[in-house]
């Protein structure tokens, strides 16, 4: 019974804090909405007994995207920068597209007959989760965390070329600054 | 049935957030609000399948190894996105991307 009425509570304010998020005209204050919502996902994860990824949601989104965002809106935006008014149409628009688009999908879904089966009790536990990480007979998933490995190697060489930058690269934000202050 | 909660409520709310996510994608005009509104919609997906995984398919791995992949790819994307725009913001000092014309043919 406690779960059903946590459930409830945290869904409900999960969807007003991501609706503030998109609403919210301040920078900071959407990305600290953002990060509530995150952990309340994180709250949703536990009550459906998936601990392990309810703590690397914790670690990896609110512990290093949230912050990663912080730290870009502290270094590309004043103090008090407040995002620009939208304009009501370009507003009704989105709320067009999002509601069609929501109320399809819910409608999609409460047609569907779902079977749900009941739990059996049986809880995965972490070393479980590491066998079927590397486990390379047909039960495994080594293929999708050979997958991941490489997208993160590939990331890495990505983000160091981003950050290098070359003489060429300077001498032309050289001038690109010079231009910028002709304007 | 989890707890006496049935599947189309928590499906509901990862919808819904899905949705609002959506939502802030079209209407924000900043790189950075666009990339929370992005990430909002990821929390969505990986709710979805994290209810499938529990209702339908107990005792399974397959919808947390979807999840794990997702939350990667999304910190992966994150880093990149952040790093490009920092770029853009030292050369054009701008990140409203309408205001990102150098490539268009104008001028």
């Amino acid at each position: 019974m406690m779960q059903v009425i946590l459930f409830y509570a945290f869904s409900l304010l999960l969807l007003s804090f991501a609706i503030m998020t998109v609403s919210s005209r301040r920078f900071f204050r959407s990305a600290v909405y953002l990060l509530i919502s995150l952990l309340l996902t994180a709250a949703l994860y536990f009550l459906l007994e998936f601990n392990f990824i309810a703590i690397i949601q914790i670690t990896i989104y609110v512990g290093g995207i949230v912050v990663l965002i912080l730290f870009s809106i502290l270094l590309t935006q004043s103090e008090d920068a407040n995002v620009p008014k939208v304009p009501w149409f370009k507003k009704l628009l989105g709320m067009a597209v999002a509601g069609s688009g929501f109320f399809i999908t819910i409608y999609l879904i409460l047609q569907q007959k779902f079977n749900a089966l009941p739990d059996g009790g049986k809880k995965l536990n972490i070393s479980e989760i590491g066998h079927g990480l590397l486990d390379v007979h047909s039960s495994g998933y080594v293929f999708p965390f050979e997958v991941i490995t490489v997208l993160l190697l590939v990331i890495m060489v990505a983000g160091i070329a981003v950050a290098v930058k070359d003489e060429d690269f300077k001498n032309q934000e050289q001038q690109n600054n010079e231009k910028i202050k002709i304007q | 049935m989890f707890h006496g909660i049935p599947i189309y409520h928590v499906l509901i709310v990862s919808t819904a957030l899905f949705f609002i996510g959506v939502y802030g994608f079209f209407t924000r005009t900043n790189l950075i609000m666009i990339l929370m509104s992005l990430e909002l919609m990821i929390n969505g997906i990986c709710v979805n399948f994290i209810v499938f995984s529990k209702y339908l398919f107990p005792g399974t791995l397959d919808g947390m190894f979807f999840v794990i992949f997702i939350i990667t790819i999304a910190a992966a994307e994150a880093a990149i996105a952040i790093a490009i725009l920092l770029n853009l913001y030292r050369n054009f000092h701008t990140i409203y991307p309408e205001e990102l014309k150098t490539l268009q043919d104008h001028e």
